[in-house]
C-alpha cells in the first residue's frame, strides 16, 4: 500500500476536515482502489502494474484533498469555531459538572445530614457515603476529564498548540482556584446554602495556593497531549 | 452560518436564478479608471461544469442503487467517457449530496464485499428535476447558438 493513505490523513485533518468525515472519505478511497486494483488485473496486467494504474486513476494527492477540503461542511467544530470549541465548551462543560456536584452536595446535606451545620467533613456511612461519594468524584473527576477531552480533540485534529493550550490554562484556572463553600443563613435554619467562587490566593505569603493548584491541575491535563505530541514528532521524523 | 451552508441551503431551496445586486469594477476605456457599478448579475446560474458531477449522478441513481466505483464506470459508458470525473473526487459529492439530504447511504455486503450503497431520496428527485430542467435550457440555448438561430448581426 503507498503511503498516499496516511499522507492524505494528515493534510485533511491538518486542514481541518472531521475525523470521522477523513475516515469514510479514506475507507471508501481504499474500496475503489481495490476495485479498480481488480479491474486492471483481469485487463492482463499484473498485480504491481495494476496497482499503479489504479492509483492514478484514483487522483493525485492534491486533487483528492482538494475535492474534500473544498466541501466546508465537512469541517470540524474545532477548525470552524475554535473559540467555542477550546474557551466556550470546556467552561460550560466545567460549570455543569460542578452545578451537579453541588446539587448532590446539597440535597445530600438535606436528605442525609438535617442536623449538621456543614456537610463537608462529617463521617457518613452506606447510602450516603455513597451518595457523597459520587457528587466528590464529580466535582474532582470534571477537570482532568475535560482537560483530557480537550487533549484527545487536539491531537485527533492535529492542532496548532494555541486554542487546546487556552482550552487547558481555563480548565486548569476554574479547577485550581475553584472553592466551594456552605453556610446556614440563620442558626435555626434548616435548609443551607451551597456556592462556589474562584480564588487564586494571598499573594503576601509566596506563591498563592490556587496558582499552584492550577499548575499541577494543568500538568496533569496536559500530559497525555505532550506524549501525543512527542510520539507524533518522533513518527514524522 | 459558513459560506458553504448557505450555498448548498440556497441551492437546495431550488433558487437557480436569484438575480443579486452587486457592485462590479467596470473599467472606462477614455480614462483607464475603474468605475462601480450596481449590476444585476445572476449569481448561480451554472458556470457550466459547475453541478453536472450532482446532476449525473443523481440522475445514474435515481435508476438503481450504486456504489462509487459502479457510478464513475456508469459515468464513463454512459457519455462514451466524454465526460469522465476524478474517480476519487466524487465522494466529496456523494457525502455532500447525502448531508444536504438529496441521497441515501447504507453499507452492504454483496459477494463478500462491503461497501457503502447510494440511493436517491425524495428531496434528491427533486433536486434532479430542477437540475434537469436548468441544464435542458441551457443545452437548449447553445445548441441554438451554435445552430446559427436567435443570432443578430453585430454591427
Amino acid at each position: 500500500m503507498s503511503k498516499l493513505f496516511p499522507e492524505l490523513r494528515e493534510r485533511l485533518l491538518l486542514a481541518g476536515v472531521a475525523p470521522r468525515h477523513v475516515r469514510r472519505y479514506l475507507a471508501e478511497l481504499a474500496e475503489h482502489l481495490a476495485d479498480l486494483t481488480a479491474e486492471e488485473i483481469a485487463a492482463g496486467r499484473n498485480r504491481a502494474e495494476a496497482e499503479s494504474v489504479a492509483f492514478l486513476r484514483l487522483g493525485d494527492m492534491d486533487e483528492l484533498a482538494r475535492a474534500m477540503i473544498e466541501q466546508r461542511q465537512f469541517q470540524s467544530w474545532s477548525a470552524r469555531a475554535p473559540w467555542a470549541m477550546f474557551g466556550l465548551a470546556p467552561f460550560l462543560l466545567l460549570a455543569g459538572c460542578w452545578s451537579v456536584a453541588l446539587f448532590i452536595l446539597w440535597s445530600g446535606w438535606q436528605a442525609f445530614l438535617p442536623e449538621a451545620t456543614t456537610p463537608l467533613g462529617v463521617r457518613v456511612h452506606g447510602i450516603a457515603n455513597l451518595y457523597f461519594q459520587l457528587g466528590k468524584a464529580i466535582y474532582l473527576g470534571a477537570p482532568i476529564l475535560t482537560g483530557w477531552f480537550i487533549g484527545v480533540i487536539a491531537a485527533r485534529q492535529r492542532l496548532k498548540t494555541l486554542w487546546p493550550a487556552a482550552g487547558l490554562a481555563i480548565v486548569a484556572w476554574m479547577g485550581g482556584t475553584g472553592q466551594v463553600h456552605t453556610f446556614l443563613a440563620a442558626p435555626a435554619q434548616r435548609a443551607g446554602h451551597v456556592s462556589m467562587n474562584f480564588v487564586l490566593g494571598s499573594l503576601g505569603h509566596g506563591i498563592p495556593d490556587g496558582l499552584v493548584h492550577a499548575l499541577v491541575l494543568l500538568s496533569i491535563t496536559t500530559f497525555p497531549y505532550i506524549v501525543w505530541h512527542l510520539r507524533n514528532a518522533h513518527r514524522l521524523a | 452560518m459558513s459560506f458553504g451552508y448557505m450555498d448548498a441551503l440556497l441551492r437546495f431551496l431550488h433558487l437557480p436564478l436569484r438575480l443579486t445586486f452587486r457592485s462590479v469594477p467596470v473599467t472606462c476605456h477614455t480614462t483607464n479608471h475603474k468605475v462601480y457599478s450596481s449590476v444585476a448579475i445572476r449569481e448561480t446560474n451554472p458556470n457550466f461544469m459547475n453541478g453536472v458531477p450532482e446532476l449525473l449522478i443523481l440522475r445514474l441513481i435515481q435508476q438503481q442503487e450504486m456504489y462509487g466505483y459502479e457510478i464513475v464506470q456508469a459515468i464513463r459508458s454512459r457519455t462514451g467517457a466524454v465526460i469522465s470525473v476524478g474517480e476519487g473526487v466524487v465522494y466529496p459529492v456523494l457525502h455532500a449530496l447525502e448531508r444536504a439530504g438529496a441521497l441515501r447511504a447504507k453499507r452492504k455486503t454483496i459477494n463478500g464485499r462491503s461497501r457503502i450503497y447510494y440511493s436517491v431520496t425524495p428531496a434528491g428527485s427533486r433536486r434532479l428535476q430542477d437540475l434537469s430542467e436548468t441544464w435542458s435550457s441551457m443545452a437548449s440555448a447553445i445548441r441554438d447558438m451554435l445552430g446559427g438561430q436567435n443570432v443578430e448581426a453585430v454591427p
